[in-house]
């Protein structure tokens, strides 16, 4: 029979890897998002005899990650605020992909801290309107809103890169040379 | 990167990337650790701290609430209650005992041991003492003094009665319209009685009602903070009709009626009743030689009926009640003092004779007031009879009163007897 200390053990090493990814797409940065999945694990384990299995422990640790860094992100917007984004051109780089992932995760730095939430949950986890509504505590209509303007966001960053690159001449099979 | 497809590729490539660190199930386990050892901080010394405040929250509150009445152990045959009021006015006090000593018709002077337990000005009515001594019978004694205003505030003596239990007593008082004039005549003013209360030590609030006055024709009656208070009434107000509230806090200690018995003062008689009927009530009489025909059994609230046959062998007195075709009495409304005469119709009371003319209104609910002749005034503690059951035609001389009294619930009545029939 498997004591809960073997269940935890059990439930930290399956859900690890997949939260630090969620985790990593929340903050960018993998020191971050090692902090704020050690601390959501840690409160689901002091909270492991209460909890209700029926409703799922993978939802309930996901809600704790996403609410820690939410709340991260509010501490950090009145005193750890950036006063400047480094603007870096687009490098010419042979390896595309990683220049592509790279963009990516400059694209999310700028989305506001919801925002940001529910499109990693909507369109990284696969999670239901409702269930990213249920993880973010807010209403399935506010989830819509926040992920629309996410999208439309990354979308017009996407545009405004690609403009850029076509000045530069730079295109996404690769350099076109005069 | 524009479609959703490619954003979920571009999101899965990124996360991709990181992979979990060697130690992190001990960081996450280590995390843990901290996390309950910094709860149980917190929830010790939030246990704490609502400790203190549920300590301090009581410590603030529970006098309020109600404080403790350590009863005070007598003094002899004496109440021994420290003086109440402001501080004790050792003039007055003296002023009092030369007018005790020499009232004639009191207890006979000297008065010895005196004891104040009021002896100071009053706002808007002027010097109170109440003392306790003995007379020179070494009978012990309670004294009520106030000021007869008709000659420069001299102070006379209005009740001079035996000590009250000390042991058991909560409250003293003398409820009267005879204490602002010459000693034994009533006051002809509207607001011309009082109510004079000492209550026990402990008492934090005192309540003075009466039923002979709506209580909202009233000028500031209520709550009154401490344990001594003069409070004023209606002049139709009487020792009967007045109850005297006591509060610790917000407990209720007693409540009691008002005691009389200033000097010209009718002397309340107390009857049982034995026997009921639609027209007249027998009460059984402890001492039935002051009872005499003609005179007001009242209640609480108001006139029950006049005593028609007194059997001195049975003890017993017949009471004919206000609806009886036997009842008969001048009225007045009170206030607009509108005359009339009401008597009985067998089922109910009605008043005629009412003058025609534009100040003969009387309005539904109007009080209708009898002369108490034990009162040797037409005003001073008149009793209620009713209150008229509907507007008065302007042209009608009668209108039906509806009694004050529910005589189906009575036990007990009190007969009005002259002072001079009164016994010290």
């Amino acid at each position: 029979m498997r004591t809960d200390d073997d269940e935890v053990t059990a439930f930290v090493r399956a859900s690890h890897s997949r939260l630090l990814r969620v985790a990593f797409l929340l903050c960018g940065d993998v020191d971050h998002a090692e902090d704020l999945v050690q601390t959501a694990l840690a409160k689901t384990i002091v909270a492991w005899p209460r909890l209700d299995r029926a409703e799922g422990v993978d939802a309930y640790v996901q809600r704790i990650l996403v609410n820690v860094y939410l709340s991260a992100r509010r501490r950090r917007s009145w005193w750890e605020r950036p006063f400047a984004h480094m603007v870096e051109e687009p490098a010419r780089d042979a390896y595309a992909a990683v220049e592509q992932r790279d963009w990516l995760r400059r694209a999310l730095d700028r989305l506001p801290a919801r925002q940001r939430a529910a499109v990693v949950l909507r369109f990284h986890q696969d999670l239901s309107e409702q269930a990213t509504a249920d993880v973010l505590g807010c209403s399935v209509g506010t989830v819509k809103s926040l992920s629309s303007r996410g999208l439309r966001t990354l979308r017009q960053q996407a545009d405004d890169k690609e403009a850029a690159s076509r000045r530069d001449g730079i295109t996404e099979e690769g350099v076109r040379y005069a | 990167m524009r479609s959703e497809t490619q954003i979920r590729q571009g999101l899965a490539e990124l996360a991709d990337t990181v992979r979990s660190r060697e130690g992190y199930e001990a960081n996450v386990r280590k995390r843990a650790q901290r996390i309950r050892t910094r709860r149980r901080v917190v929830s010790a010394a939030a246990a704490a701290a609502c400790l203190a405040v549920v300590v301090s929250a009581f410590r603030i509150l529970a006098p309020a609430a109600g404080p403790q009445l350590v009863a005070t152990p007598p003094d002899g045959p004496f109440l021994g209650w420290a003086s109440a009021g402001d501080a004790l006015d050792a003039g007055l006090l003296a002023e009092a005992v030369k007018a005790w000593d020499s009232t004639s018709g009191s207890s006979a002077s000297p008065h010895s041991a005196v004891r104040p337990l009021v002896a100071t000005q009053v706002p808007y009515f002027g010097p109170v003492v109440v003392a306790q001594g003995y007379d020179s019978d070494g009978a012990p004694r309670l004294s009520f003094f106030t000021a007869d205003r008709s000659n420069g505030s001299a102070l006379t003596l209005r009740a001079d009665r035996p000590a009250p239990d000390p042991a058991q007593t909560q409250v003293v008082s003398l409820v009267s319209s005879r204490l602002t004039g010459p000693s034994g005549v009533a006051s002809s003013d509207y607001w011309g009685t009082y109510a004079i209360v000492v209550a026990m030590p402990g008492l934090t609030k005192l309540q003075v009602d009466t039923t002979a006055i709506d209580q909202t024709l009233r000028q500031g009656g209520g709550l009154d903070n401490g344990r001594f208070v003069v409070e004023e009434l209606s002049n139709s107000s009487t020792a009967p009709t007045t109850t005297i509230t006591g509060y610790a806090g917000t407990r209720t200690v007693f409540k009691t009626a008002g005691e009389g018995g200033a000097v010209g003062d009718p002397l309340a008689v107390s009857a049982a009743v034995v026997h009921r009927d639609q027209q007249q009530l027998t009460v059984s009489l402890a001492d039935g030689r002051t009872i005499r025909e003609g005179q007001l059994a009242v209640a609480r609230d108001g006139l029950v009926g006049r005593v028609t046959a007194v059997d001195q062998d049975k003890k017993q007195a017949t009471i004919a009640l206000i609806t009886s075709t036997a009842f008969v009495s001048p009225v007045y409304t009170n206030i607009s003092n509108v005359p009339g005469t009401a008597h009985g119709t067998g089922d109910k009371v009605v008043v005629e004779n009412i003058p025609l003319g534009e100040k003969s209104i009387i309005n539904e609910g109007n009080r209708v007031l009898a002369p108490d002749p034990a009162q040797r005034s037409d005003t001073a503690g008149a009793v209620t009879i009713g209150r008229a059951t509907r507007d008065k035609p302007n042209d009608a001389t009668t209108v039906e009163l509806t009694p004050t009294v529910d005589v189906a619930k009575l036990t007990e009545v009190q007969i009005m007897t002259p002072p001079a029939a009164a016994s010290r």
